[in-house]
């Protein structure tokens, strides 16, 4: 019942924080008769983006804090949203790729403050996640849906290989990539030193990306033989990105440290030197989110993508190797694509989920516990810059300093992870197994690593056993039913060490993801015996 | 079921599968919107919390938005870009809006919308200060109810600035809860629903309770607004608001525009009508002269500093308010009843009983607000 009643705060959430957004961003620079605006206007903020012209309802992430719109949490939002409301849901998503938001060059924009900034591509994911859903909930696939916003996103795919691949080398950089102050230096800004970073996230992104459209283009396929090249086109798009993020391409630095089993963002100065920066955080995390399984009926039904696949495969065996896996087909004769398996996979799982490192009673942390007592320290151009654990609000003033991603648990990263956990139990099954947590004699499945991971993240909210709320903060009594304890509030993010509510307080936004995490345990509590399926 | 049925329900238990995510009522709202062109999307929790100190309304020349239009200001500009205002409505082009304001008869302004520090101004930044819960919702704004809680004694407008402004990084933040000024119980819980009866007819309950341990008096101003499109080229015509009748049970106002037709909104009760424009109080903020005599803020300056002339005798404008003021017992609620549609019926509240989940209105009021005389 009380679970029942944290889902149902977490839409009433969802659904107040929709807004009308309004901004006519020419009108906006140009001034009107009343209001002229400032000289500096014209090549000021989002000078860029004459053609954003909006008067939309839109859902928010938080109706104080964040009264705009913002691409890539809008994208989560969208998940929850798809359970009580699919039209509203997809219609959101073809929106942000509509002529008056997206830039003619691709861009999908981030927020008012820049529309410029770069979030990570998330779109190509939640558009399918949410055409999964709706055709569960609904009954049929809208394939028109689908059809439409995988146009635009060929637009925003290429945008992103054109614009922040520096090397032209499959390496990605992107900035801060909605990661605030998780970085080294501000991502965003010039570097002190000459050169720039080659970015495990950025990277990981983009092969996350790849293969949630090859996903899109092979269900297309199904029915519509024209998108079978572009599907090739992002498997193979995607395999060199992996041999990119795997250090296949000499020329590029790898980002995987084979002496701590991670990856890292990598430092490329001009002078031909590279210095990996060996912060223990979701960037190096971030490779795990990139996995795809393919069912051995798809191959079948589309034999001019398996023929270019296996000639592929052939001819590329430095990159075929890379997804070895992909030789043996695991439970059902499935084939899993992704950028770590196996040693690696097992090798990041057991930093992820150890208490010491990423493990938390409330979430997966943004950074590593251990840089609590060895804070990573890079000395460059006589100045230190120095990354630790900060698992409540931000010591520092990057970013505004509003937000924290130095320790803190973030729901759209831990959602994903659930995400690509269960895509590798699809492919795993029982036999794949990892300690849980790190050191414990117990070995989990990945799926039951996702499982668990899920109910750390409900019970940020959910009463616990002495009646608190965990994200109220620890201290504080708990309340009878009725009283304030009852006013569920879904805050930003959540203390690293005692799951405390932090940042914004009604980011229902990305937060309401816990009623997809609820919805999906109710229904795995209704199946329960049936065979397990990943779930939409 | 025809897009014109009566009732709603609020979504089925959740935790169910999601087949019943959305009950059937609902449901078939859904689908009347999507196949058969019905509005029930038409109307809903569209207004913003917040639309001051956003780069929308942001005409500075260094692009300090949180500067430029702060909270201090939000009362007595006119935005551009949209509106805020506390839990409220409002049609999906954003030009009528409706929201609740408050005073409790301590506070040195009237209550309009959410107070929070500014990006500059928290020790983290820009953060809310205010204690308020959405508590359920339908997907097409069928069902809307939400909390805000109100102290009794002085919001603390002031300290909060001040003690987080000497707060460093390094400190937690401090939080309206941190003042003190709730202790004892001493809030209104105030309550707003929303509950269409068709797709641009809304039938909305507040209910304030008091938590505290004595009789506290509460203020209530419904307010009725629209954006302001007119005096800044977008949109010629200004729309008008003014009184359609009254009788001993209720208020009807007329809401006027020439793109979107006549809407009445009823105030049940014997209430106590302002009217003003939503035009800039340039004399204020400027040190300007006003183009007219009747601005933004003019409710603020009738009921909290008692300057009834700020508000229009003429009875006509573009933002309209119904003042109740009612003296509420401990543990007791006073609730008051409207209803917005484009038309009304003689008593517009004798079906709204039907529209409701669970029980009556009637039996959660234990007093009655009054007009303020």
């Amino acid at each position: 019942m009380d679970q029942a009643r944290v889902q149902r705060r977490a839409f009433a959430g969802l659904i107040w924080t929709k807004q009308l957004y309004l901004y006519d961003v020419a009108a906006w620079l140009d001034g009107d008769s009343e209001t002229p605006a400032p000289a500096g206007r014209r090549k000021g903020r989002n000078s860029g983006w004459r053609e954003l012209n909006t008067r939309d309802i839109l859902s928010m992430p938080d109706g104080w804090e964040y009264p705009w719109f913002a691409a890539w949490d809008l994208a989560f939002h969208m998940l929850p949203m798809a359970l009580i409301d699919p039209d509203f849901a997809k219609d959101q998503l073809l929106l942000m790729t509509r002529e008056w938001y997206m830039h003619p060059n691709g861009q999908l924009p981030a927020y008012e403050w820049a529309f410029s900034d770069v979030n990570p591509p998330v779109h190509a994911w939640a558009a399918w996640r949410v055409y999964k859903i709706d055709r569960r909930i609904g009954g049929k696939p809208d394939r028109d849906f689908l059809e439409r916003i995988f146009h635009k996103l060929l637009l925003n795919f290429n945008w992103w290989v054109n614009r922040k691949d520096a090397d032209g080398h499959n390496v990605f950089q992107g900035g801060f990539l909605g990661l605030d102050n998780i970085g080294v230096f501000d991502r965003s800004a010039p570097l002190p030193v000459p050169g720039h970073i080659g970015q495990a996230d950025g990277t990981a992104w983009m092969g996350f990306y790849s293969l949630n459209m090859l996903a899109i283009a092979l269900e297309l396929a199904r029915e519509n033989r024209v998108y079978e090249d572009v599907a090739t086109k992002f498997f193979e798009h995607f395999l060199h990105i992996a041999g990119a993020l795997n250090g296949v391409d000499v020329e590029s630095a790898p980002l995987w440290d084979h002496d701590d089993e991670f990856f890292y963002d990598v430092l490329h100065l001009d002078t031909g030197e590279f210095i990996p920066l060996k912060v223990r955080s979701l960037v190096g995390l971030m490779p795990l989110l990139a996995v795809e399984t393919l069912e051995p009926d798809v191959l079948e039904q589309l034999p001019d993508f398996k023929r270019r696949m296996d000639w592929f495969l052939r001819n590329r065996p430095e990159l075929a190797s890379l997804v070895a896996s992909w030789e043996d087909p695991g439970m059902g004769q499935r084939r899993l694509l992704a950028l770590v398996h196996g040693h690696r996979l097992k090798a990041l799982l057991g930093r992820m989920l150890d208490p010491h490192e990423f493990l938390s009673d409330h979430g997966i942390r943004s950074v590593s516990a251990v840089h609590r007592d060895h804070p990573f320290v890079l000395s460059l151009a006589g100045q230190d810059h120095v990354v630790d654990y900060e698992p409540a609000e931000s010591r520092t003033g990057a970013f505004g300093g509003n937000s924290n991603w130095r320790g803190p648990i973030w729901w759209p990263i831990n959602y994903l992870l659930i995400d690509a956990l269960q895509k590798f139990d699809h492919y795993y099954g029982m036999d794949f197994r990892v300690p849980l947590p790190t050191g414990s004699e117990r070995l989990a499945s990945i799926g039951e690593v996702a499982d668990d991971l899920a109910r750390r993240l409900e019970t940020l909210f959910s009463r616990d056993e002495t009646g608190r709320r965990p994200f109220r903060g620890p201290g504080i009594p708990a309340e009878p039913t009725g009283s304030t304890d009852d006013l569920v509030l879904f805050h930003e993010y959540f203390d690293g060490d005692t799951g405390r509510g932090l940042g914004a307080s009604h980011q229902t936004g990305w937060t309401a993801l816990v009623a997809k995490l609820l919805e999906q345990r109710s229904r795995r509590r209704m199946s329960d015996g049936v065979q397990r399926e990943t779930l939409a | 079921m025809s897009g014109k049925s009566n009732g709603h329900r609020p979504t089925s238990e959740p935790g169910a599968p999601p087949d019943d995510a959305v009950s059937g009522a609902e449901r078939l709202r859904l689908l009347d919107a999507r196949d058969g062109g019905v509005g029930w999307r038409r109307w809903g929790p569209y207004l913003s919390d917040r639309q001051w100190g956003t780069v929308r309304e942001d005409y500075s020349e260094t692009g300090a938005a949180w500067d430029y239009l702060p909270h201090d200001h939000a009362r007595s500009r006119a935005y551009r870009w949209g509106e805020d205002g506390l839990l409220g409505i409002s049609d999906q082009l954003g030009r009528l809006n409706f929201a609740i304001a408050l005073w409790n008869g301590q506070d040195p302004i009237l209550k309009e919308r959410l107070f929070g520090l500014t990006g500059p101004e928290g020790n983290h930044g820009e953060d809310v200060k205010e204690v308020y819960a959405h508590l359920d919702a339908t997907p097409t704004g069928s069902y809307l109810k939400a909390l805000y809680r109100y102290p009794q004694r002085a919001f603390p407008y002031a300290d909060l600035v001040a003690e987080n402004g000497r707060r460093d990084r390094g400190a937690a933040e401090y939080e309206l809860e941190d003042t003190g000024v709730l202790a004892e119980g001493r809030f209104f819980d105030v309550e707003v629903e929303y509950a269409k009866a068709g797709p641009e007819d809304i039938v909305i309950r507040i209910s304030a309770t008091n938590r505290g341990p004595d009789p506290a008096p509460l203020h209530l101003v419904p307010t009725l607004w629209y954006r302001n499109t007119w005096s800044w080229g977008r949109c010629g015509a200004r729309p008008s608001i003014a009184i359609e009748g009254r009788t001993r049970g209720h208020l009807t106002l007329l809401a006027s525009h020439a793109r979107m037709g006549d809407f009445r909104m009823a105030i049940e009760g014997n209430v106590d009508p302002l009217f003003t424009e939503n035009e800039t109080n340039a004399e204020r903020l400027f040190g300007v002269p006003n183009a007219g005599p009747y601005v933004k803020d003019a409710f603020h300056a009738a009921i909290v500093d008692g300057r009834t002339e700020a508000v229009n005798p003429d009875q006509t404008g573009t933002k309209a308010g119904a003042h109740l003021l009612a003296s509420i017992e401990p543990g007791a609620t006073s609730t008051v009843r409207l209803r917005l549609a484009r038309s009304l019926a003689a008593n517009p509240f004798i079906d709204v009983d039907n529209v409701w989940r669970p029980g009556s209105p009637k039996q959660m009021r234990s007093t009655r607000h009054s007009a303020r005389v």
